[in-house]
Order: C-alpha cells, then sequence, then structure tokens
C-alpha cells in the first residue's frame, strides 16, 4: 500500500512538474474569472436584482457546463499524459509491481480530477454568494453528481489509457460528452426527454438542469457506471500480465 | 558471499523471435554478460527482475534492482526530486544518495531539470538512482554507456568498494577489465 501511495505520488509530480506554484495560482485565476465572467458582474446591479432567477439559472447552467468541460478536458489530458506520453515509466516498474504501477497511474487520475473539480465547485459556489442573486435559486448541493461525474469519465480516460496508447481514441470521450450535453434540451422536463438522449446518456452520463430548475443525471447512469468499472479491474488485470517491452 | 544465481531451461518468445539459455551459474560477485545485439542479454536481465514473463527458473534474484540503459526520464522533474520521489516508492539511503551524487559529479545538478541534462549526465543520474537503493544485487543495462573515461572510473571504484553483486550487459567489456569480472559470453 505504501508503495502504491509513493508511486502515485511519483506519477502526480510528474503530472504537475514544471512551474507547479504558477500553474496553480493561474488555473485558480481563471477560474475565479470565468465564475465572474458568468456572474455578470458587469451588468447593472438593478438588472441583476430584477432578473435574479434568470441570471441565476443562467449562471448555473453556465458555470456547470464549463466546470463539466474542464473536467473532462483534465481527466483527458491527465490520461494522454501517464498513459501514452509518459516514457520513464521503467524504473517505476523495476521497483514496484507492473500491477501497482498501473493501479497508481489510475488513482492519479482519479485524484487529480477530483480535486480538481471539489476546488472548482468551490469557487464557483463562493462565487455565486457574491452575487445579488444568490438567495433567487437554490440549486441542490452539487458535490455529490459532481463527483460522480468526474470519477466516471476518470474511469473511461483510465480505461481508454489501458486498452488504447492512440490519442486519438480520447476524442471518443470528449465527443460523447458534447453530445450527451447537447441531447438533452435545457430546462426540459423529465418525461419530455427522447429514447435516443435516454441511451446516449447511459453511455456517456452527463449532468442536465431539469425544468423544476435541478440538477442531475438522468436515472440510468448507474448501470453503464458499473459496467466501465468493471472493464476497467478487467483491462488493469489483462494489461497487469503483460510484458514490459 | 551470496548464493549464486542459476538459471535453468530459460525460455523467452517474442513474436519474431525467441531467446533460450539452457542452464547458467553466476558465482563471482561481478559478471558481465557479453554478446551480440539480440542475444537475449537484456530480455535475460529484464526476466531476473520480474519485468518479463518466461519459461524456465531464475533463482537467487530476490533483491534485486534493475538499472535500464539510458531510459527516457520524466523531463518536467528536477534530478533532486527524481531520485527522492522514486527513491522513496522502494525505499533508499539518503546519505548513500548524497555519497552518490559526489562520486558521480551530480552534487551540482540537483535542482537542474532532467529535460536540461546531457546524455551522460542522465546515465549518471540513472545509475545513482538504482545504486541508491542497497540491494545485494544489480542488474544493469549496458553501464558505461554514454559515461566518459572519469565517470566510468568512478563507476568501477564503486563496483570495487561495495559489497554487493553486479551483472551487467555491456558491449564494452575492457571497462570493467581492470576489475577481474568474469565474462559469459551468450
Amino acid at each position: 500500500m505504501r508503495a502504491l501511495v509513493r508511486a502515485s505520488l511519483y506519477y502526480a509530480n510528474v503530472l504537475a512538474s514544471g512551474r507547479r506554484g504558477l500553474c496553480l495560482i493561474l488555473c485558480l485565476f481563471t477560474l475565479s474569472g470565468v465564475f465572474l465572467g458568468f456572474a455578470r458582474f458587469h451588468e447593472p446591479y438593478a438588472m441583476r436584482v430584477i432578473e435574479a432567477e434568470l441570471y441565476a439559472l443562467g449562471y448555473y447552467r453556465e458555470s456547470l457546463f464549463f466546470l463539466r468541460f474542464a473536467v473532462v478536458v483534465l481527466v483527458v489530458f491527465s490520461s494522454v499524459q501517464l498513459f501514452v506520453l509518459e516514457t520513464g515509466e521503467l524504473a517505476v516498474w523495476a521497483r514496484v509491481s507492473r500491477g501497482k504501477a498501473l493501479a497508481s497511474k489510475v488513482f492519479t487520475v482519479y485524484g487529480v480530477a477530483l480535486l480538481f473539480a471539489w476546488i472548482a465547485l468551490l469557487i464557483m459556489e463562493a462565487v455565486y454568494r457574491f452575487t445579488p442573486y444568490a438567495q433567487a435559486y437554490q440549486a441542490n448541493s452539487l458535490f455529490l453528481p459532481m463527483s460522480v461525474f468526474t470519477l466516471y469519465y476518470a474511469a473511461l480516460a483510465a480505461l481508454l489509457g489501458l486498452v488504447s496508447k492512440n490519442v486519438f481514441a480520447y476524442l471518443v470521450v470528449l465527443l460523447g460528452f458534447f453530445l450527451s450535453d447537447v441531447v438533452v434540451d435545457y430546462a426540459v422536463r423529465l418525461d419530455e426527454v427522447g429514447a435516443f438522449a435516454y441511451k446516449f446518456n447511459a453511455l456517456f452520463p452527463n449532468l442536465h438542469q431539469f425544468a423544476d430548475g435541478r440538477i442531475k443525471f438522468l436515472p440510468s447512469y448507474p448501470l453503464v457506471f458499473v459496467l466501465i468499472a468493471c472493464l476497467l479491474v478487467v483491462s488493469y488485470f489483462r494489461q497487469k500480465r503483460v510484458d514490459y517491452t | 558471499m551470496c548464493a549464486p544465481i542459476e538459471i535453468s531451461g530459460f525460455r523467452k518468445r517474442y513474436k519474431h523471435a525467441t531467446v533460450e539459455f539452457d542452464h547458467f551459474i553466476f558465482k563471482d560477485r561481478i559478471t558481465l554478460l557479453l554478446g551480440e545485439n539480440g542475444k537475449g542479454k537484456s530480455t535475460l536481465l529484464k526476466a531476473m527482475a520480474g519485468l518479463v514473463s518466461y519459461e524456465g527458473t531464475i533463482k537467487g534474484c530476490q533483491d534485486a534492482v534493475y538499472i535500464p540503459e539510458t531510459p527516457a526520464l520524466p523531463s518536467g522533474l528536477r534530478l533532486r526530486s527524481y531520485l527522492h520521489l522514486l527513491g522513496e516508492i522502494s525505499g533508499y539511503d539518503s546519505a548513500h544518495l548524497e555519497e552518490l551524487l559526489k562520486r558521480f559529479h551530480l552534487a551540482d545538478k540537483r535542482e537542474v531539470l532532467l529535460k536540461n541534462l546531457s546524455k551522460g549526465m542522465r546515465q549518471k543520474a540513472n545509475l545513482v538512482q538504482g545504486l541508491s537503493m542497497r540491494k545485494s544485487l544489480y542488474l544493469i543495462d549496458e553501464p558505461a554507456s554514454g559515461l566518459d573515461v572519469e565517470t566510468q572510473k568512478a563507476l568501477r571504484e564503486y563496483m570495487k568498494d561495495c559489497d554487493a553483486r553486479f551483472l551487467c550487459a555491456t558491449h564494452a567489456p575492457e571497462v570493467f577489465a581492470p576489475l577481474g569480472v568474469s565474462c559469459v559470453r551468450l
């Protein structure tokens, strides 16, 4: 277990190597800037009070899309970096077993993505609290759904990393995310969602804002989540036995 | 003295080639594996380190560390971070690491990014990291590759002073000849 944690730390450092402090500050500034932009602080105060509910819903819609997009890009980037581009891994494999090295890569993708999602979510909520329409719309807690979303896409990216070394394979994740967002209309009633949208969202679960203002997944997501988790485990055990070339 | 390393009925099948050895016993403290390209020197070392699957038996390699030939190092890490992070994974002796850094003239390169190191420096970093683990058996692939004469001498001296056993695959046996090593041709 200790070796697994240490190897994960090694990979996290490989992922975040270079000007870590600068990158972190830039990332926080960018996130804050983007959320402040979505909060429409540049518009007249009176407008923001009059159209409070509209602005609040809009803030959540835009911020959440940005947040999900950033998470998907991050998991794809981390997975490509660790599973496709990282070539200095023989030294790690020679020190821990290949299985542990692979597991630590998967954990690193999960850890980095979750940490980013939680921090970004906190900034998003913090910015919202400063808007005059903070009382107009109370979204359900996004902490759990966002964590599930992040874990799913991290699992998908890690699975691709285990089964394919082709960078273009990751386009599936990005396209899947975009399409699953597009196939369900904004603020639609749950009973109006079409069968195709249900099926597509079963494969690429996504968070949607429905007519009642609540943000949630379409009900079919747990099954595919389990399937992807199983595939990840199977791929892990298959890859574990492959020789180092 | 450590127990000898015994290899029998070794066979490793690749897609287009097969590496086979009937029986080998490595008794000496420093042994060089010699042979043309593709004879299976690196394969044998990797098999002994448990990095590749094989048929047959290998005995006496429990406490071994494999040091690859100039591996691709993570370019964004500094030498200090690389050595410590990798050392933490399987345990290392920091005092010993400091001594090795001095021996191999890397002490002033601690804060240099790995991507800015030359090939020889990278090979030195690779050797230092592996040797800092204080194992009883070092399996080194092309240890002299990319090293200047002075560093080759430092490596020879380290091998001479150290109690551990060394099994090195090399194309340059003359580098280690002053140590009076035994050679096995595959």
